[in-house]
C-alpha cells in the first residue's frame, strides 16, 4: 500500500555518468551533477548511484561526488558500489548517503550485514542481487557479474533477508541494457520469497515493461538506468505512463519553487 | 537559527540542506549549552531507540530538551527516531523511556497492506486542523520505519490509513514531530518544513 517507487539509477565511473549493457559500460552520458538536477526536478521517486568503475581506486572522489550532489537533492539517495570495509559505509552516511547499496561484500562476509544493521538500522541496508538464467535457475553472480556463488537467488534473498538487509535491489544480468523488459519470472520469484521490499532493475526498454512488472509481480519499486538519459521530462514520462495503467504511484506535480 | 540536535544518529546534513533551500540558517548543536542560542530545534535521527535515548542522556541533551522545550516552550519538530524518542516508549527498547512528551508507544509494525520495514512514499490523512500539513490538499511524504504509533492515539495530527493506522505527525503546542522525512519528501516535505518555520516565526 505505500505506493509502488520510480527509482532512477545512475551508473557512475570516475566523476561521470555511464550506460550499461549486459555489465559492459557503453556511452559516458555526463556529469552527475547535472543528472541528480534533473531527475529531481522530474519526479523520480529515489536516486540510486552506483559505482561500476572496474577498479577500485577512486572512492574518495566518488565520496566527494555523493557529497556534492546530496545537497540538492531532496529525495531518498541510495549509494553503492565497491562497499568492501564499515569505514566506507560510515563514509557513504556522513556524506549525503540514506541507504548504502552492497553486494559481494554480504556474501564473503554474513557478519557485514549484521553490523550495519545493527548499527545504522536494517532499512539502511539495500542488499544488491545480481542474477544470470542458467539451465532454468537464476543463479547468484557477484563481484560485478563475475563469480558465481552456487546460488539460487531466491534463496541468497532469503538469506540477506535474514541477515538484516531492509530491501532488495534485484538484476538480471542477462536482461541489462538489452532493452527486452525485465525478467518477471526473476522479479516474481524473489519478491514472493521475501517480505522485505524488492526493487525491479535492468533491461527496460519503455515504460510499459516496469507497468508489466508492478501488474504482474509482488515487485515494490522499478528501477531504470539507461533509458531515462534518451529524452526530457523521462520520469515525468514515465510516471504518467505508470498512473494511465493505474498504478499506484507517486503522483508527479510541479517543482517546488520558492 | 535553527539548531539541528546532533546526538551521534541521523543524516543531518540532509536536514540542514533542506533548511538552507528554504533560506533559513540552520547549524548542527552537539553541546546542551548550545541548544540555548537556537531559536527552534529540530531532532532528527535515523537508528535505533536504545542508541537515540543513551547517547540523549550521555551528553546531558535530554536534560537541556527538558529545559528549552518544556520550560522555556521553544518550538521543536521531531523527525523519524526523533518523534519517538518525544514519546513514552517503544517495543525496540522494552524498558527504557523516551522523554515522554505525547502519550504514545511504539509496536513493530504487522500490516497486511504495508510491508517491514515499511520504505517508501505514503498518502497521509489529516485528523483535523493540522498546523504542519497547512496549505497541502494530498499530502505525500517518504517514511522509513519498522515501528509504528497508533494513529488514532493522543496528539497525533495525521496519519496513513493502512489496515493498521499509523500515526504520520504529531502536534501539541511547541511540539512537533513527524514520522516521515520532510527532508526526504520533496515539494511536500518541503512545504512541512517551511510550515514548520512559519509556526517558529510567527506562533
Amino acid at each position: 500500500m505505500a505506493k509502488r517507487r520510480l527509482i532512477v539509477s545512475l551508473l557512475y565511473r570516475d566523476g561521470v555518468i555511464v550506460q550499461s549493457r549486459r555489465f559492459s559500460h557503453t556511452n559516458v552520458v555526463g556529469s552527475m551533477k547535472i543528472a541528480i538536477e534533473f531527475f529531481n526536478v522530474w519526479e523520480a521517486d529515489e536516486i540510486a548511484i552506483l559505482n561500476v568503475a572496474r577498479q577500485d581506486d577512486n572512492f574518495d572522489l566518488f565520496v566527494q561526488d555523493i557529497h556534492e550532489v546530496s545537497k540538492s537533492s531532496f529525495l531518498p539517495l541510495s549509494v553503492g558500489g565497491w562497499v568492501t570495509d564499515r569505514d566506507r559505509v560510515k563514509m557513504l552516511f556522513d556524506n549525503g548517503a540514506d541507504k548504502v547499496v552492497v553486494n559481494t561484500r554480504l556474501f564473503d562476509d554474513p557478519d557485514f550485514a549484521r553490523a550495519i544493521a545493527s548499527q545504522y538500522g536494517n532499512q539502511a541496508l539495500v542488499a544488491a542481487i545480481d542474477a544470470r538464467l542458467e539451465n532454468g535457475r537464476h543463479m547468484v553472480y557477484v563481484d560485478r557479474g563475475r563469480r558465481p556463488v552456487g546460488l539460487e537467488a531466491a534463496h541468497w534473498a532469503r538469506k540477506v533477508e535474514l541477515l538484516g538487509a531492509g530491501e532488495i535491489l534485484l538484476t538480471s544480468i542477462d536482461q541489462d541494457g538489452q532493452k527486452n523488459g525485465y525478467d518477471l519470472e526473476l522479479m516474481r520469484q524473489v519478491s514472493e520469497a521475501v517480505d522485505i521490499p524488492v526493487i525491479a532493475f535492468g533491461g527496460i526498454q519503455d515504460f510499459t515493461n516496469m507497468a508489466d512488472c508492478l501488474e504482474t509481480t509482488r515487485i515494490d519499486a522499478v528501477a531504470a538506468g539507461n533509458v531515462f538519459h534518451y529524452f526530457e521530462q523521462s520520469t515525468r514520462k514515465a510516471k504518467n505512463a505508470l498512473l494511465a495503467r493505474g498504478v499506484d504511484t507517486r503522483v508527479p506535480n510541479n517543482y517546488f519553487k520558492y | 537559527m535553527i539548531g539541528i540536535v546532533n546526538y551521534g544518529l541521523g543524516n543531518l546534513s540532509s536536514v540542514r540542506n533542506a533548511l538552507e533551500f528554504l533560506k533559513r540558517e540552520a547549524e548542527f548543536v552537539t553541546r546542551p549549552e548550545d541548544l540555548d542560542r537556537a531559536e527552534a530545534l529540530v531532532l532528527p535521527g535515523v537508528g535505533h531507540f536504545v542508541a537515540g535515548m543513551e547517547n540523549l542522556l550521555r551528553g546531558g541533551l535530554a536534560q537541556a530538551l527538558y529545559r528549552e522545550v518544556v520550560d522555556r516552550g521553544k518550538p521543536i519538530l521531531g523527525i523519524c527516531l526523533g518523534m519517538q524518542l518525544m514519546c513514552a516508549s517503544s517495543a525496540e527498547a522494552p524498558g527504557v523511556d523516551g522523554l515522554g512528551w505525547f502519550d504514545l508507544s511504539f509496536e513493530l509494525l504487522k500490516s497486511r497492506d504495508l510491508r517491514t520495514p515499511n520504505i517508501g512514499w505514503n498518502d497521509v490523512s489529516a485528523t483535523g486542523d493540522s498546523r504542519l500539513l497547512a496549505g497541502l490538499k494530498t499530502p505525500t511524504f517518504y517514511f522509513v520505519h519498522s515501528y509504528y504509533a497508533d494513529g488514532l492515539g493522543s496528539g497525533v495530527s495525521s496519519y496513513i490509513d493502512a489496515d493498521v493506522k499509523v500515526a504520520a505527525s504529531l502536534e501539541r503546542g511547541n511540539m512537533f514531530a513527524t514520522q516521515f522525512h520532510p527532508e526526504k519528501s520533496q515539494q511536500d516535505g518541503l512545504k512541512v518544513l517551511s510550515n514548520f518555520l512559519e509556526i517558529v516565526d510567527h506562533g
